[in-house]
């Protein structure tokens, strides 16, 4: 079903006038530690297999999310709505949502694929991720339904 | 998931043995979520815990052996345990697992012993300190050894590295995490012995035997040499019997004693006299009144006689020696002078020589017998038993197939020996109780740890069997220099928050580095290092008393000359007041002094123990200066 949003639970899906207002927030994910050595000397000690996302997003519609039955721990894959800004020269950190990849040059005018003036890519990346909470606040009165979810990428995750 | 660099992977073993594969091998067969791992220095095993999520039991059914790797930067696979999960139930809580292993190898106690067996070497280990039936106790082996045993993680190979890290591989930190990390910890546990008093001790029994051929010194008491006397019959009825004691228990024996009586010799009287006796008595003699006396002469018996005498005598010695072994390290006079006492077993005991039984000997056969041994002069079939075996008769004439030997192979050397701790043998019993006590000084003054950590993926092929230096400011370690054995070797990763640390201990001990030449009486050093060296000085005047002179004197009592001068001071003279005719006669007066053959011997039996002491002087262990103490 088509949204307004480009969130969404890959196979899921999210009913329409569940988006409006949505909000995104998104962190990296605990990993190891930078250490400091007794000279002051910084060292980095995370861990490649550590790289990922931890991510809440939020919103107010009239309908909530599909979040009943998603339980913690469970794998979701999410259309992130929020956009991924990378140099073009360095490899895309996730896949994209399909149809949101797109290039911008210097001066951010968007640029057609394979443009040698593309700078930067941009895109809503496509994140597996496993349920850390969702939370639902419904206002009767005002047929107003505020939620908030949390989630953390599933790292290694593969799907049985 | 692949498995990147410093993440851990977990592979179930089919077999102990199974090879290290870095490609088979890198996988995760529980989904490790943290890893705790200690290498304590005085433990063979090392405990693994592994925190997973919950599974039943059933998953581990079959599966004890596993690898635990880690990745190293760079991506290389680097096997860290191998390990053998322990019987007992897992820890379970709220979803989470937590498995315990054990990474020592399951032969651990033959590798252990293959290694430490081949080392019972003088003087580090002397048999004669440790009672046989503990002489493969590892306990016992490393008594005297500055080395502890270590099992290798991966490997489980049996190493023994010094306690101070001599020998050991080392590594050098100039630089170790920080405070928020732990930091370094520095922390002196314990004070230093001042010293090791060592009192040794060696109890035996000196043993002497042998026989002595009394023949020529009878002979030469009487006139001629020809043993003679005026009281024959008595004299032959008490002469010496073949096995029976000389002056009862003296320790001496009478192996051969003949006896037999021989015509006069030419030149020699056959009668001596005269003598007197009453006419009442002797009324063969020609007066008529019976008042002069009767006089006669004595028949004088002559014999031939052989004797031998042989002796036996087992004389305790109670051999001491006092080593005070000083402590030469950084303030080291404020602690206690420990007290050791060490008692050697039998250093008479030949167990290398075989005992004699009836069987073939060829010519050189050496066997023992007793407290002796023996060497066979000539190839033969043997009889039962060995005192039959001792002699043959070829031809007519009687030969030796043994002759008993000086030596033998007993740590004192032979059994008639008056002291132990003066032989060679003896002075690497001295060096190995002075080891001994250099033990006890190394386990006491490596009184200084220091821990710090560093990244695990640093230091993966790490361990006990290390050893480390540290050069760091000296506000954090005095002096700014330290190096020591690893004694803990600890790395955790808690969680994905975290990393995996290793937190490392050494033990540093602060000797004062100073070298020691050797004393006259030599030293003893487990390496080569002139800290390591006791000098020990000459003790070569401190003599034990030696067992007097083994023999005596044999005299005769009342040879025919006495018997005659008794005989007519006595005899039947009227005139002079001696009319009574029993009390004078001659033959009575002649049972009054007979003839006999006395021995006076040194006393072999029965005599108090005989003590020595020796005071040994021996320098300081003064040890490696691993840190340098605050003034």
């Amino acid at each position: 079903m088509a949204t307004d949003t480009i969130f969404e639970f890959v196979g899921i899906g999210l009913p329409a006038a569940a988006a409006r207002g949505i909000n995104q927030q998104i962190k990296l994910r605990k990993n190891g530690k930078i250490v400091e050595y007794l000279s002051g000397a910084d060292r980095d000690m995370t861990r490649p297999s550590a790289r990922g996302f931890e991510f809440s997003i939020s919103g107010s519609d009239i309908w909530a999310p599909p979040f009943a039955g998603m339980w913690i721990g469970e794998v979701v894959t999410v259309h992130y709505p929020g956009q991924f800004v990378e140099p073009i020269a360095r490899p895309q950190t996730r896949p994209e949502v399909p149809g949101t990849l797109f290039y911008i040059d210097a001066e951010s005018r968007v640029v057609e694929p394979g443009d040698p003036a593309a700078a930067w890519r941009v895109y809503n990346p496509l994140i597996i991720a496993r349920i850390l909470d969702w939370e639902l606040d419904e206002d009767d009165w005002g047929a107003l339904v505020t939620w908030s979810s949390s989630y953390r990428e599933a790292l290694g995750y593969v799907a049985p | 998931m692949s498995l990147l660099e410093r993440d851990w992977a977990f592979a179930w073993l089919a077999a102990e043995d199974e090879p290290f594969d870095a490609v088979a091998h890198r996988r995760d067969d529980l989904g490790i979520a943290s890893v705790q791992f200690d290498e304590a220095e005085e433990a063979d095993a090392h405990p693994v815990t592994i925190r997973t999520h919950a599974r039943s039991s059933a998953e581990y059914g079959g599966k004890r052996w596993a690898m635990l790797s880690f990745v190293a930067p760079g991506g290389a696979l680097v096997p860290v345990c191998r390990m053998k999960v322990r019987k007992r139930p897992l820890g379970q809580n709220d979803g989470e697992a937590t498995i315990t292993f054990d990474s020592l190898p399951s032969d651990w106690r033959e590798r252990r012993d293959a290694n430490l067996l081949p080392r019972r070497v003088l003087p580090n280990f002397d048999p004669v300190l440790v009672s046989p039936d503990r002489r493969e106790d590892p306990v016992e082996i490393l008594d005297g050894m500055p080395i502890v045993g270590h099992y290798d993680r991966v490997t489980g190979e049996y190493t023994t590295p010094h306690l101070l890290g001599v020998g050991c591989p080392t590594r050098t930190f100039d630089d170790v995490l920080g405070w928020e990390e732990g930091g370094v910890t520095v922390e002196q546990s314990g004070t230093p012995l001042a010293g090791v008093r060592i009192l040794l001790s060696a109890e035996f029994l000196q043993r002497f035997d042998g026989e002595l051929d009394a023949t020529g010194v009878i002979r030469s008491l009487f006139p001629d040499g020809v043993v003679s006397t005026l009281t024959g019959e008595d004299f032959e009825r008490n002469w010496f019997k073949a096995g029976s004691a000389v002056n009862g228990n003296s320790g001496w024996t009478f192996t051969r004693a003949k006896l037999k009586g021989v015509p006069v010799p030419a030149g020699l009287p056959k009668k001596v006299g005269p003598v007197r006796g009453s006419r009442q008595a002797f009324n063969y003699v020609d007066d008529p009144n019976l008042l002069n006396p009767a006089t006669m002469s004595l028949d004088v018996s002559y014999y031939d006689v052989e004797v031998t005498v042989a002796y036996s005598a087992a004389q305790k010695r109670v051999e001491q020696v006092e080593i005070l072994l000083l402590n030469g390290g950084q303030d080291a006079s404020e602690g206690e002078i420990k007290e050791i006492s060490l008692k050697c077993e039998d250093v008479t005991a030949d167990t290398v020589t075989p005992q004699w039984s009836p069987g073939f000997f060829p010519e050189g056969a050496i066997r023992r017998v007793g407290s002796r041994n023996w060497y066979c002069t000539r190839a033969h079939l043997s009889k039962s038993n060995f005192a039959a075996d001792r002699y043959d008769i070829v031809g007519g004439i009687v030969v030796a197939n043994w002759v008993p030997l000086d030596n033998d192979a007993s740590p004192i050397g032979g059994s008639d020996r008056a002291t132990y701790f003066h032989t060679g043998r003896g002075l690497l019993t001295i060096q190995c109780a002075i080891l001994k006590g250099v033990k006890l000084l190394i386990l006491s003054s490596r009184c200084v740890s220091i821990s710090f950590s560093v990244p695990f993926e640093d230091v993966l092929d790490m361990s006990c069997r290390w050893a480390a230096e540290l050069i760091l400011p000296e506000d954090v370690i005095p002096g700014g220099y330290a190096i020591g054995k690893v004694t803990n070797f600890a790395v955790s990763d808690p969680s994905i928050e975290e990393y995996a640390k290793a937190t490392i201990t050494i033990t540093c001990l602060p000797g004062s580095g100073e070298a020691t030449a050797p004393g006259t009486g030599g030293g003893v050093s487990w390496t080569v290092e002139g800290w390591d060296l006791v000098a020990i000085g000459d003790y070569s005047d401190q003599q034990p008393t030696q067992f007097p002179g083994i023999g005596g004197q044999a005299y005769v009592v009342n040879p025919v000359a006495d018997q005659l001068l008794y005989v007519q001071a006595n005899d039947y003279l009227p005139s002079a007041g001696r009319n009574d005719r029993e009390t004078t006669n001659p033959l009575r007066l002649l049972n009054q002094v007979q003839t006999s053959i006395q021995f006076s011997l040194t006393q072999l039996s029965g005599r108090d123990d005989m003590v020595h002491r020796i005071v040994l002087p021996v320098s300081p262990w003064n040890g490696p200066a691993q840190i340098a103490l605050p003034e």
